[in-house]
């Protein structure tokens, strides 16, 4: 039985019941100093005068930064190329100088000895700023248009010409964020002969991160150290590179002493990731009998002030995946991404896709109605079938082919449909609800077809290596963002081992165990990082079962796991405790479980293939 | 000059004696004075509860309540749940895991000292010693105090109901068959 799929406690439960988790915040280094940002409060306009020298004097404070103080011309790159667009004039400098675009864009640092009395002398900073009009509304013309970009296919010209009914509609999303239960936080510690820097609480894609710090600070990269931690949750919105992530380090080599940020939750509203924010004017062409023939929507997307790590990723993918399901002969996707003075946006959760399906969705539901068809009868006769896959859109995004590669749409709609019968939703629907309840609810029911991605790559690194005890360990480019991501990797590896999940430790955001690790984003730590390990941990069961026979003998005690499975001795590397030669012929492939290890054989058999 | 105060208090039974800012909460104490840093903060405006923890019996955001205040007073964290650092979990630690009432765990501990203090209040017990214990309505309204972003909440309310299933003092109620090992410490 593998490990793969097996119902097992999960490795990072006993630590965090205990309280005894590694948050960003847990940590804490010996004379570290404390930094507060201080924001803007304005959404346009003009620093006339930026006075720290209050603030400066405030007991405690050692030191008070602005964009003065920092290395000129610094501002955050694009880490998600979507496409060939610059964007470079639009990126995010480090602190706002002249021109401040975002209620919360930061304008100066405060470093003290106590998180107390920087948030007091942050206070004191004077902020004289001339306003300019705010730019709210992204379908206004004062917005800055920082890319368009356009997905196409078909002749929807003519669909929309020769169609029996044509039903437009105009939908707006409003902004959502991540807000993941843990503020962000990062503690950054020179080290005092080096000039090196270890750093917690940077998550997500921690290798990007140290390379562009250390060509920010202008280091080797490998004085940069960014240790793994555990983190309360990502949503997209954690883990990418923001002013902090340079400011934070900067102030740490520049004072020679550690330096710590834990972000309180009004300054995160304001300064992490926005996302979603877009308007659609989406439209589909249909046959006499509800066929679409075509489907065409307009998209202005809000991207707040910058343009941050993510680009365009985020209209990018709203173009390229909003046909869904469906058999749409012709499309046409239009966005403009338009810059407003609100917090700059990133992804969170499905980005693009949430947004896409919301509008195509309920254009399909407004379609129904109007066509005098049953919403679920129109998605059915729309949807591609299983005869169809994989099917190819000549349209890409990220930089990759759209292709739905597996799946049967319809009975995955029939099987929803049936079960939502079962569970009496439509007559919940119905119900007008219990007289003088406190609430009057008013009911409806909603149904959407929704297509993810998972599994973006292009690459993840793993090292497993075996110890003299015995112990596992797997070292994976992947990081944690809360998920669960040291269990799964455990059982990946459990499972190309045949070993025990329980003797396996996973180590996860080290740059220096996993120097070109990618990370974690997009669903794809399981499906990459889980293949990197995957492949790793077989290499060395390969690598143990071509030993010589004599090398071997069999373990003091076979020990029984969680999974029922056995510890077996051919996951032990030579030098372990183990290992004798020479020794009785003993290969555990022989005797301790062969059931788990189907790969392995003597050295020099032939392969068969599986 | 700092408005500071001697005070003592017994964390998780052991006493402590420090000298603290008035304004100084006790999530902060406890965290960056004391090294109590299962206790979480998520939101320091008393509406997440991560930071709950259990002051003199009863569960108080830790965020809302200054240090001064807790002087003389017996405080119980999250890491004064099990026995010792490494002894085994409590149940409702252990119901935790079993029923994934947890995933990235940082507003667990708050959840853990919500229901630590629920089941053990007079009012409760009276209840569940008539032969009413915790039921699932009631331990979704107990769990509307705090704020999980993981889980969708359903994992930690059948966590609160078999544990308080299995505490029930009349013998009414079976312990929920656990289904699992242990949890793995390592």
């Amino acid at each position: 039985m593998s490990a793969i799929g097996a119902r097992l406690p999960r490795k990072e439960d006993p630590r965090l019941l205990r309280g005894r988790g590694r948050f960003g915040d847990d940590f804490s280094a010996p004379g570290q100093l404390w930094a507060r940002i201080v924001r803007s409060p304005s959404a346009h306009g003009q620093v006339r005068e930026l006075d720290v020298t209050q603030a400066a004097k405030a007991p405690g404070i050692s030191a008070v930064v602005t964009a003065a103080d920092l290395p000129p011309g610094l501002a955050i790159p694009v880490r998600l190329m979507a496409a060939d667009i610059d964007l470079s004039e639009y990126l995010q400098p480090i602190l706002a100088g002249h021109t401040v675009r975002y209620v919360g864009e930061p304008l100066a640092v405060v470093v003290g000895d106590d998180p107390y009395a920087c948030e007091d002398a942050a206070e004191l900073v004077e902020i004289d700023i001339a306003e300019a009009t705010a730019v709210t509304d992204a379908r206004t013309a004062d917005g800055t248009i920082a890319a368009e970009l356009v997905a196409s296919y078909g002749d929807t010209d003519t669909a929309f010409g020769t169609a029996c009914h044509v039903v437009g509609i105009e939908l707006a999303i409003g902004r959502h964020t991540g807000v993941p239960l843990e503020p962000r936080c990062l503690v950054a510690v020179p080290g005092p002969d080096t000039g090196s820097l270890e750093i917690y609480g940077m998550t997500k894609v921690p290798v990007w991160n140290r390379d562009l710090l250390a060509s920010m600070l202008g280091v080797d990269e490998t004085l940069i150290r960014v240790h793994g931690v555990d983190a309360g949750g990502g949503f997209g919105v954690r883990g990418e590179f923001y002013p902090e992530d340079f400011l934070i380090p900067w102030l740490a080599m520049r004072l020679a002493r550690p330096v710590k940020w834990a972000e309180d939750r009004a300054e995160h509203l304001v300064a992490v990731n926005h996302s979603r924010q877009q308007y659609h004017r989406i439209s589909a062409a249909f046959d006499a009998e509800g066929r679409i023939l075509g489907l065409a929507d307009d998209i202005v997307h809000d991207n707040g002030a910058y343009c941050r790590t993510h680009g365009v990723a985020v209209p990018d993918l709203t173009v390229a995946m909003l046909p869904g399901p469906y058999r749409i002969p012709a499309y046409r996707g239009r966005v403009r991404v338009v810059l407003t003075n609100k917090t700059p946006c990133g992804t969170y959760r499905a980005p693009g896709r949430f947004e896409g399906t919301a509008a195509r969705e309920h254009l399909l539901d407004v379609a129904a109605d109007r066509l005098g068809l049953d919403r679920i009868a129109l998605r059915a006769r729309n949807l591609l079938t299983r005869a169809e896959m994989p099917h190819q859109r000549p349209i890409t995004t990220l930089r990759t082919e759209v292709v739905l590669d597996t799946g049967d749409y319809p009975a995955l709609l029939a099987a929803a449909a049936r079960e939502a019968e079962r569970l009496g939703y439509r007559a919940l629907a119905a119900h007008p609800g219990e007289p003088g309840a406190r609430y009057a609810p008013v009911r409806g029911f909603g149904l959407a077809m929704f297509v993810e991605k998972s599994g973006l790559g292009p690459q993840e690194t793993a090292d497993v290596t075996v110890s003299k005890s015995g112990a596992v360990h797997v070292l994976s480019g992947g990081t944690s963002l809360g998920q669960g991501i040291q269990t799964v990797l455990a059982q990946i590896a459990a499972d190309a081992l045949g070993a025990d999940p329980g003797v396996i430790d996973v180590t996860t955001g080290d740059t220096a165990a996993q120097p070109f690790g990618a990370g974690s984003w997009a669903s794809r730590s399981t499906v990459v990082g889980g293949s990197a390990v995957h492949q790793a941990a077989t290499a060395v069961r390969e690598r143990a079962c071509s030993w010589p026979r004599g090398c071997w003998r069999r373990p003091r005690r076979t020990s029984r796991s969680a999974t029922g499975q056995s510890a077996s001795a051919g996951t032990r590397a030579p030098g372990s405790p183990w290992l004798t030669s020479p020794g009785p012929p003993n290969p555990p492939a022989a005797t301790s479980a062969p059931a788990s290890r189907p790969g392995c054989r003597p050295a020099g058999a032939s392969r068969s293939p599986t | 000059m700092k408005d500071t105060h001697a005070i003592q208090l017994q964390v998780n039974g052991r006493h402590h004696e420090l000298v603290v800012e008035a304004r100084r909460t006790l999530a902060d104490m406890l965290r960056h004075d004391l090294g109590y840093t299962g206790t979480h903060l998520g939101c320091e405006h008393g509406i997440c509860g991560a930071c709950t923890v259990i002051l003199d019996g009863s569960p108080v955001r830790a965020c809302l309540v200054f240090g001064v205040q807790a002087d003389g007073a017996s405080v119980r964290t999250v890491e004064g749940l099990a026995e010792g650092p490494t002894g085994p979990l409590s149940d409702l630690q252990q119901a935790f895991s079993d029923h994934h009432a947890l995933q990235c765990g940082f507003c667990t501990p708050g959840f853990l000292m919500l229901a630590e203090a629920y089941l053990a209040e007079a009012a409760y017990l009276a209840e569940a010693e008539d032969g009413h214990p915790l039921s699932e309505e009631r331990a979704r309204e107990l769990v509307a105090s705090n704020l999980c972003r993981c889980t969708g909440y359903q994992g930690i309310i059948d966590a609160l109901v078999a544990t308080a299933r299995a505490r029930q003092p009349s013998g009414t109620a079976r312990r929920e068959p656990a289904g699992q090992e242990p949890a793995d410490d390592r």
